[in-house]
């Protein structure tokens, strides 16, 4: 199943609906607390909807839809941004790898594609630079793209999940990821086109970001994050 | 009367016009009754330790302090205390209600409900 959390994303969730629905898709869309038609839209497109009665951020968002995902016996959640920045047709990418792999994260980097270009500020990248460098250690793989929205999550991490998930910013990727890798859940990570956001505002400014940056990073080396139990075995053993 | 005799009976006249004030709230089901009870008890000590003013002098001589270091002091980790414990609780809400918020979501959808449909329900 695929999920997407949304929050005011009325011109461009439908057509995200409509390019994972005819992919053959059960497509859940998560609308975080949206003051505009995304509800309506997404579900004139043949989504089903969660419909958060107030804001909860991104992991909110998630974790309802992992809780929809195991209650309704889905194995595993491709999760993708609802403004339309990741193209539909890539989920193939994330399940096959998941499949030969037998990770329990997949993850789509934008950074792995040799076209993408991050326009931010050197003080941005240096602090996700940081950020690239913990998560790649927690993880024991190289991770390029620590904050991605397009990955996969399978079981039995799903259903973790969909009891705990941080819901503040970074949270739900950077530390969601650092603890997997401290867990001994695997994840490996697989390049994934990302295109400009075309409509609507991204998720934090520039200056929030890098302190948010800064207190993700101080989150993880303190061990403040969330808690989840360890991996027992692989389904490989 | 002694400084320190007048000085326990302000404590206690504060102590007592603080319960006065807790009670209202109370009353006023402003205050649940677990906070209630938490400050009746606070004011209930201030009430019968103020004669016990006595002994700040000493205790703080003992502790190397002035006994204004040493009531500013004792103020400045009650607060502390207190406000540990109210973040303890609103954290505890702010969870329920997260939860809240996800499981009448999922029921809502099970059920078939839109947010939007019983929103235009009840303006009619």
């Amino acid at each position: 199943m695929v999920v997407i959390p949304a929050l005011n994303e009325q011109e461009t969730i439908s057509k995200v609906v409509q390019d994972v629905s005819s992919l053959g898709f059960n497509v859940l869309v998560v609308d975080d607390g949206s003051s505009d038609l995304t509800a309506n839209r997404a579900r004139s497109s043949g989504a089903q909807i969660l419909e958060l009665s107030m804001n909860l951020g991104v992991g909110g968002a998630l974790q309802s839809g992992f809780s929809y995902a195991v209650h309704h016996n889905f194995e595993a959640v491709v999760q993708i941004d609802a403004d339309g920045q990741h193209p539909a047709n890539e989920i193939f990418n994330l399940i096959d790898r998941a499949n030969a792999t037998d990770a329990d994260v997949v993850l789509g980097s934008r950074f792995l594609m040799d076209t993408f270009e991050m326009k931010v500020s050197r003080t941005r990248k240096f602090a996700m630079w940081i950020l690239k460098l913990v998560a790649s250690r927690a993880c024991k793989t190289r991770i390029s793209d620590s904050s991605s929205g397009f990955r996969l999550i399978r079981m039995p991490l799903l259903g973790h999940f969909s009891k705990l998930f941080p819901s503040h910013y970074l949270g739900d990727t950077f530390e969601a990821l650092v603890i997997c890798g401290r867990r001994n859940y695997k994840v490996v990570e697989i390049p994934a086109s990302f295109s400009d956001r075309k409509h609507g505002q991204s998720s934090a400014s520039s200056k929030v970001a890098v302190l948010l940056i800064f207190r993700a990073l101080f989150v993880t080396t303190f061990g403040l994050h969330f808690q989840l139990p360890e991996k027992v075995a692989s389904r490989a053993d | 009367m002694s400084n320190r005799a007048i000085f326990a009976i302000e404590v206690a006249i504060v102590a007592l016009a603080f319960a006065v004030h807790v009670a209202r709230l109370s009353k006023k089901r402003l205050l649940s009754f677990k906070y209630t009870i938490g400050w009746m008890s606070v004011c209930l000590f201030g009430i019968f330790a103020s004669p016990l003013v006595f002994l700040i002098t000493p205790l703080a001589k003992w502790l190397r302090l002035t006994p204004t270091a040493l009531l500013i002091a004792m103020s400045t980790i009650s607060v502390a205390v207190i406000l540990i414990q109210l973040s303890v609780s609103i954290s505890g809400n702010q969870r329920k209600m997260e939860t809240l918020v996800r499981e009448n979501a999922l029921l809502r959808e099970s059920l078939g409900i839109s947010m939007k449909d019983k929103q235009s329900d009840h303006s009619k």
